[in-house]
């Protein structure tokens, strides 16, 4: 039970992590973060 | 209904401030021009008013990318009114954008700001003559003053009128062609394209092609006709149209401030504190050298001094505190061993890595900004600017170089401000070389492993290797590939500030946020990722071994093109690749595949590398091929796929020869 309780968030969030990052990449916005200070350019609202 | 207004000025006015007290946001504010890029956006406090902060642009043309997107929004969003933020300390020349503003004809309210810098110069200003002048309202602030903004709520731009009397101060020539051309304007092209007429008939006298493509490029017979006018004109006066027309609105400006500056002592011609610092900070022998005390001094503490002391702490904090607690809580939870593997060897090994120089990043953005508030950063690309040009480099190119040493994408993204497009392509590949943050962790890893004593001269060194690259860079892609003149570059002196405490915390705190979302999200997730791929092998069955996984299988394929530079290893191969995603994981995939805490790894590392070939990896990660996301900006800003390639590839060519030839070299006189 302990073990499931651990894995499946970890893996779930990686899932998530991975995906959104290349789902940015690929829409030529920046990956890191939106708090980024030095992104806010890339990433702000159009 | 809420309004929506612009937010327009020159750069360094204070519009950045403004717009951040007006809607409480936190964008980043810098002394020094070029800060905002893009537009940015939201709502006056305790308001429904939109308030969009558009680049900073000394005037309304398209000749920057910058200059563009101020003027694409101004005429084809139709903000309910304009907020033009005015430096009182520099009138004549921010008067220059608001009388183009006028001759736009849109509702205009003046935000009269740095009143206190003119005070301290013991200069008054009239104005109610501004005022009149203008006929538009006036608001006044200062650095330390900012009630007066709240005012802007309760004033209604929408159709707010002007009796100014735009283009009277042109010559009697380009008025009747304003009129002439705006008479011969259709009623069609009026309503699709909403702009005045007269304006507009300037604009296309000018021969603005932007704008002639937007409002009338099927009328042939206007912009033929627009042309003639223009060409007598020149031809009368013996200069371009354009140089005609600010010459005749800055003998305006100049009727205007001497209307309604008041310099009874005569300030104003004495010199200023600001200028005299520069006698000393801009010297042509000295600056330099005060340019390369400075930073060395500011690795140095950050490094060495204060720094040094915060690792210690950090890796108490993380390896002994926080996995000993996550360990006793597993144990308890009867979690299986391979998951408390992954969670202390994967997830805290890997993101903990990274966690540890926190602090070191922290205390290097604050002396960043210090520079960047107090207005040094800005005496740095003056200087820089003399050498950049001796390169074939445009002086313009500094901004996003030193905005780069922050984060590669916003210096990508800087590259905006350039209106030459061969220096702008230049720049943008150039600008990864300058070392960003995100590579930090990796030096203070292997300086702290291998350069214990002189740390801080080690990664002051890999400083100016970046620079130096990019310079000699320069030179050679000027010859073969970007070819052409580089175009001038005017640059504005900030007067020297005290910094703001409140800025200069929070963009440290930025940057330390920054860091622990990444560490938070994109590093966690490589970690796992690199955990399970060192923990399986071709036939999906754990291995005790990680030198028997998949990953080590890959590493080893890819080693022998890393061998020459010192480091043929499967790990440090492995380590290389991951950085692409982000420069930081490669510090969590060197941790996760050593197996080892964050306190170990220095001295685990000690066993693969020598300090040449430790030296030799961090100039490959410094020079190497940016991040993930800066290529995705590269893309965006070159506009192509075969551009953005030769950037990599240059890049990452670059950083293997140089590795290279430090390693091999190097290996010639050490042993």
């Amino acid at each position: 039970m302990g073990d499931f309780l651990l894995l499946v968030p970890i893996i779930l969030f990686t899932a998530y992590i991975v995906i959104k990052n290349m789902k940015n990449v690929k829409a030529g916005k920046c990956s890191c973060s939106e708090s980024c200070s030095g992104c806010n350019m890339s990433c702000d609202k159009k | 209904m809420g309004h929506s207004y612009a937010l327009t000025g020159n750069p360094n006015s204070g519009k950045t401030t403004i717009f951040n007290e007006l809607t409480g946001s936190a964008q980043y504010v810098g002394n020094w021009s070029g800060v905002t890029v893009e537009k940015k956006e939201g709502f006056i406090k305790n308001s429904k008013i939109n308030v969009v902060d558009l680049p900073g642009i000394y005037s309304m043309s398209s000749s920057s990318i910058d200059e563009v997107i101020a003027l694409e929004y101004i005429t084809e969003e139709n903000p309910d009114g304009i907020l033009n933020v005015v430096s009182a300390s520099n009138l004549e020349r921010n008067l220059y954008l608001t009388l183009q503003l006028m001759e736009m004809k849109v509702p205009v309210l003046m935000i009269l700001n740095m009143m206190d810098e003119l005070s301290r110069k013991n200069i008054k200003l009239d104005v109610d003559r501004l005022k009149e002048i203008f006929d538009i309202q006036i608001i006044l602030t200062g650095q330390n003053d900012r009630k007066n903004l709240s005012r802007i709520k309760e004033i209604d731009l929408k159709g707010l009128k002007s009796n100014f009397a735009r283009f009277s101060y042109f010559s009697k020539e380009i008025q009747d062609g304003i009129r002439e051309i705006a008479s011969h304007i259709s009623l069609q092209t009026l309503t699709q394209y909403k702009a005045d007429p007269q304006w507009l008939a300037l604009k296309i006298m000018e021969g603005d092609n932007k704008i002639i493509e937007a409002c009338c490029a099927k009328d042939a017979a206007i912009i033929e006709k627009a042309k003639a006018i223009r060409l007598i004109i020149e031809k009368s006066e013996g200069v371009e149209f354009s140089q005609l027309l600010a010459a005749q609105r800055y003998s305006y400006l100049g009727e205007i401030a001497g209307q309604v500056l008041i310099d009874a002592d005569g300030n104003m011609d004495r010199e200023s504190v600001s200028e005299k610092i520069d006698k000393i900070m801009t010297h042509r022998i000295l600056a330099i050298p005060i340019f390369l005390g400075i930073m060395w001094t500011i690795y140095y503490i950050t490094i060495t001094g204060l720094g040094s002391k915060s690792i210690e702490v950090m890796e108490w904090l993380i390896s002994d505190l926080f996995t000993g607690a996550v360990k006793a809580l597993m144990v308890t939870m009867d979690v299986s061993t391979w998951l408390q593997s992954l969670v202390i060897d994967g997830v805290i090994g890997g993101v903990g890595a990274v966690l540890v120089f926190i602090p070191q990043i922290m205390i290097l953005f604050f002396f960043i900004s210090i520079l960047e508030d107090s207005g040094y950063m800005a005496r740095i690309a003056f200087v820089m600017d003399r050498i950049f040009k001796k390169f074939g480099l445009s002086g313009k190119s500094v901004i996003p170089m030193l905005v780069g040493s922050g984060c590669s994408v916003p210096g990508i993204m800087a590259t905006r401000t350039l209106e030459n497009e061969r220096d702008r392509k230049l720049t943008i590949l150039l600008t990864p070389f300058i070392s960003c943050g995100a590579k930090m962790p990796v030096y203070l890893l292997f300086v702290s492993a291998f350069f214990a004593a002189n740390s801080h001269w080690v990664v002051f060194s890999l400083y100016l290797l970046g620079i130096v690259t990019a310079m000699v860079s320069g030179v050679v892609l000027t010859k073969v590939r970007y070819k052409g003149v580089e175009s001038d570059f005017i640059l504005e002196m900030p007067p020297y500030r005290v910094p703001a405490l409140k800025s200069v915390l929070l963009h440290m705190w930025d940057k330390g946020k920054d860091f622990l979302i990444r560490a938070g999200t994109i590093i966690f997730a490589a970690s796992v990722i690199m955990w399970f791929a060192q923990s399986f092998d071709l036939s999906f069955q754990m291995v005790q071994d990680p030198s028997t996984s998949v990953l080590a299988d890959f590493g080893r394929l890819v080693a022998p093109v890393f061998a020459p530079l010192g480091f043929g290893d499967w790990i440090t191969s492995v380590a290389f690749i991951t950085g692409f995603v982000a420069k930081e994981i490669v510090i969590s995939t060197l941790s996760v595949l050593h197996g080892v805490s964050q306190g170990a790894l220095g001295s685990s590392l000690t066993e693969f590398y020598t300090p040449l070939s430790a030296y030799s990896f961090m100039v490959f990660v410094l020079l190497a091929s940016p991040c993930f996301a800066a290529i995705s900006v590269m893309k965006r800003e070159l506009g192509s796929w075969k551009e953005t390639g030769f950037s990599i590839l240059y890049q990452t060519g670059t950083a293997y020869l140089l590795s290279m030839a430090v390693y091999q070299i190097g290996s010639l006189f050490i042993k």
